[in-house]
């Protein structure tokens, strides 16, 4: 059931995808998402190296038996990323799909990839980057519109609007995220055009997450309007649990701070005491406007039951909807 | 949405002021759908004209859109002893609102409230309105900062009243995927003035047709608070220049006491009275600065939609202009959008199998 390009080129049950996540995308998450029948991603800028994506590649493997991938960072970064080297690493332990994000194309990873068997989905928020990806060898193109947690893009454009739009530009198939939690945003997006959805937030309100029950209470807790894009003013936006240290920033940032004070707030360290270690103000705790509609925290495979079944149900609602107009 | 308003399709236009026409909602109502005027640009009189003439162009149910504070209270009377089928406000606050709804209710009316946040549907709700309409990030003019991914899914499960997604929607999907997340219905504003019977320079068609997703720019320096316009010239200028300085406003104020026929010290109270009304999207009231723009902002929107000056006037315009690709009449816009999203849905069905 579900059967669509995405299912049927990554090999999985159903066209869920979770987000790779900083801090939160570990082995027991990944293969809880991959055994429920989705495809779950590690992080490997989270690896100080080769040989520890490896580690987290094999652990992952002893978990599940399903597919599941790794998510290469384009995005600048604090500290240069050994992409080249996670690559071979990827490869060498076979893991069968990559996720390459970023503003730009993964044009020189592309060959390598093919070479190495890797289907490659590139992750982006705008049209003209899905379109690059796609010539640039792309297998298939996520979108994220401005709700997304995390990396939103400097075009803020609404998912709804921009799926639609990346739908129509693309031949391969699309993935929509940013915004999306249960059945009715996988319905929707497939509406849209989508094949499949990418969902980060939602899974982060989950048991098998690694993450501090103050943090996930906050998800539970938040409503539609408590996040904040931040990281503008650096060309990077990311966007956050809206806290008083995260307002504190954007104070920064409206009067041109330079990067050595805003450092002191936005690095990665900081963003682990909100998530790992629930000091919810200590720094930058990524999360999606989706938390609005987040109200438990439930299993993994709770998540993809939940849309899975929702779907099953409201599909044929909305048949008679239509049917009666 | 349908049964409420007792109309075939669960399509609605949106009021925009300048850009809706007596003409315009009376082919909406006529091609099955809820034909809304957008009234607050109207005065006690010509407001009367206008809901008489749509009675002329149409027998199906209609609606007048008001926003409320500055100027409009005076176009209720108008719109009470006309009997208009449907209300819908926006912006206000409860002790005007209240009253609004018992009046319309009272000879048989529904009224329907504009809300961009969930306590804003909320309260809508508790005023009495019938239905809401959710104005995501994505629509023209004034929203909050939520998408219709999230905020229509929120918004639906927060009120018993059905929910009526706006912004971005201009085809089958749209349709579809907002039913998927628990609307009843939409409201098309930019896809159904970009259609054969609306009254808009051939200048403003041309800039919507060639508006891509991504030429839009949501930000309080258009009116005074959040509103999502074309980036045009004008609308860079704005954003650029922080010369709210009091001669900008001071011209506008000059421009809308000529064009409302105003005498000096109603310039004033008007000002006054923008001044203090809550500015509603994001609550409290507005500084003098934003008061200020709010009234440069409205003479740069008149240039834009009457002048036909898509350049150096403001078109207030929504991320889903970057769908728009023709001109239609709005029967086609109509028919195509309920056929389209029906094969969405059947589709979807035969996907589950």
């Amino acid at each position: 059931m579900f059967k669509t390009r995405i299912t049927e080129m990554l090999g999985i049950e159903y066209p869920i995808i979770q987000g790779g996540m900083a801090w939160v995308s570990c082995p027991e998450l990944v293969a809880a998402v991959s055994n429920a029948g989705g495809l779950g991603l590690l992080v490997s800028a989270m690896c100080a190296d080769k040989e520890e994506l490896r580690e987290e590649i094999r652990k992952t493997k002893s978990l599940t038996d399903k597919p599941f991938g790794v998510n290469i960072s384009l995005f600048p970064s604090m500290r240069p990323l050994a992409n080249e080297e996670y690559i071979e690493a990827i490869i060498e332990e076979g893991v069968p799909v990559v996720e390459t994000s970023g503003h730009r194309a993964p044009t020189e990873y592309v060959p390598r990839l093919k070479e190495g068997n890797v289907t490659i989905i590139h992750k982006c928020a705008g049209v003209k980057h899905a379109r690059s990806a796609e010539q640039a060898g792309a297998d298939a193109v996520a979108v994220v519109g401005m709700e997304n947690g995390g990396a939103t893009g400097l075009l803020d454009v609404g998912t709804f609007v921009l799926v639609q739009a990346a739908a129509k530009a693309l031949t391969v198939p699309l993935i929509a995220g940013g915004g999306i939690a249960d059945a009715r945003g996988f319905v929707a997006a497939l509406a849209l055009g989508a094949e499949g959805v990418v969902i980060g937030t939602k899974f982060m309100a989950t048991h098998e997450a690694p993450l501090h029950p103050n943090f996930k209470q906050w998800l539970v807790r938040a409503n539609e309007t408590e996040t904040a894009i931040v990281m503008r003013s650096i060309g990077n936006t990311h966007r956050a649990l809206k806290s008083p240290t995260v307002t504190r920033l954007l104070e920064m940032e409206a009067r041109n701070a330079p990067l050595e004070e805003l450092v002191t707030i936005i690095g990665g360290t900081h963003s682990a005491d909100v998530l790992k270690e629930g000091k919810l103000d200590a720094g930058v705790g990524m999360a999606g406007q989706i938390v609005g509609i987040i109200d438990n925290v439930v299993s993994v495979k709770e998540v993809i039951d939940e849309i899975v079944e929702g779907a099953k149900q409201l599909v044929p609602r909305l048949e008679s909807v239509v049917a009666s107009a | 949405m349908t049964e409420l308003f007792g109309i075939e399709h669960p399509i609605m236009l949106s009021g925009m002021n300048w850009l809706t026409t007596p003409k315009l909602a009376a082919a909406v109502s006529n091609a099955g759908g809820l034909g809304v005027l957008a009234g607050s640009h109207y005065n006690k009189d010509t407001i009367r004209e206008a809901i008489r003439e749509i009675k002329e162009l149409t027998d199906k149910p209609f609606g007048i859109n008001l926003t409320l504070g500055v100027g409009t209270r005076e176009l209720i009377p108008a719109v009470i002893e006309e009997k208009v089928p449907v209300l819908n406000y926006a912006l206000g606050r409860p002790p005007q609102i209240q009253p609004l709804i018992e009046a319309v209710h009272e000879y048989g009316g529904k009224v329907i409230g504009t809300i961009a946040f969930v306590r804003h549907a909320m309260r809508s709700e508790q005023l009495g309105a019938d239905a809401v309409i959710i104005t995501g990030y994505e629509a023209a003019s004034h929203s909050g900062n939520v998408g219709a991914l999230v905020l229509v899914p929120s918004v639906s499960s927060a009120v018993k009243v059905p929910c009526i997604a706006a912004g971005g929607y201009t085809d089958g999907k749209g349709l579809a995927a907002a039913l998927a997340l628990g609307a009843e219905g939409i409201a098309m504003g930019t896809r159904l003035a970009a259609t054969q019977e609306a009254d808009v320079a051939d200048a403003v068609r041309e800039a919507w047709l060639k508006a891509t997703i991504e030429d839009t720019v949501i930000d309080p320096a258009f009116d005074g608070i959040n509103c999502r316009v074309l980036r045009n010239k004008a609308a860079e200028d704005l954003l650029k220049s922080n010369r709210w300085a009091a001669i900008d406003a001071l011209q506008a104020g000059l421009h809308m006491k000529r064009t409302l026929n105003m005498s000096y010290p109603e310039v004033f109270r008007t000002a006054l009275a923008i001044k203090n009304q809550e500015s509603g999207v994001g609550g409290g009231k507005r500084s003098w600065a934003s008061t200020m723009r709010f009234a440069v902002g409205s003479r740069l929107f008149s240039k834009a939609t009457i002048d036909g000056d898509p350049v150096n006037g403001i078109l207030m315009c929504g991320q889903g202009a970057g769908h728009i690709e023709d001109i239609p009449t709005v029967a086609e816009v109509i028919q195509r959008t309920i056929a389209e999203a029906e094969q969405i849905i059947r589709a979807s069905n035969a996907r589950l199998a």
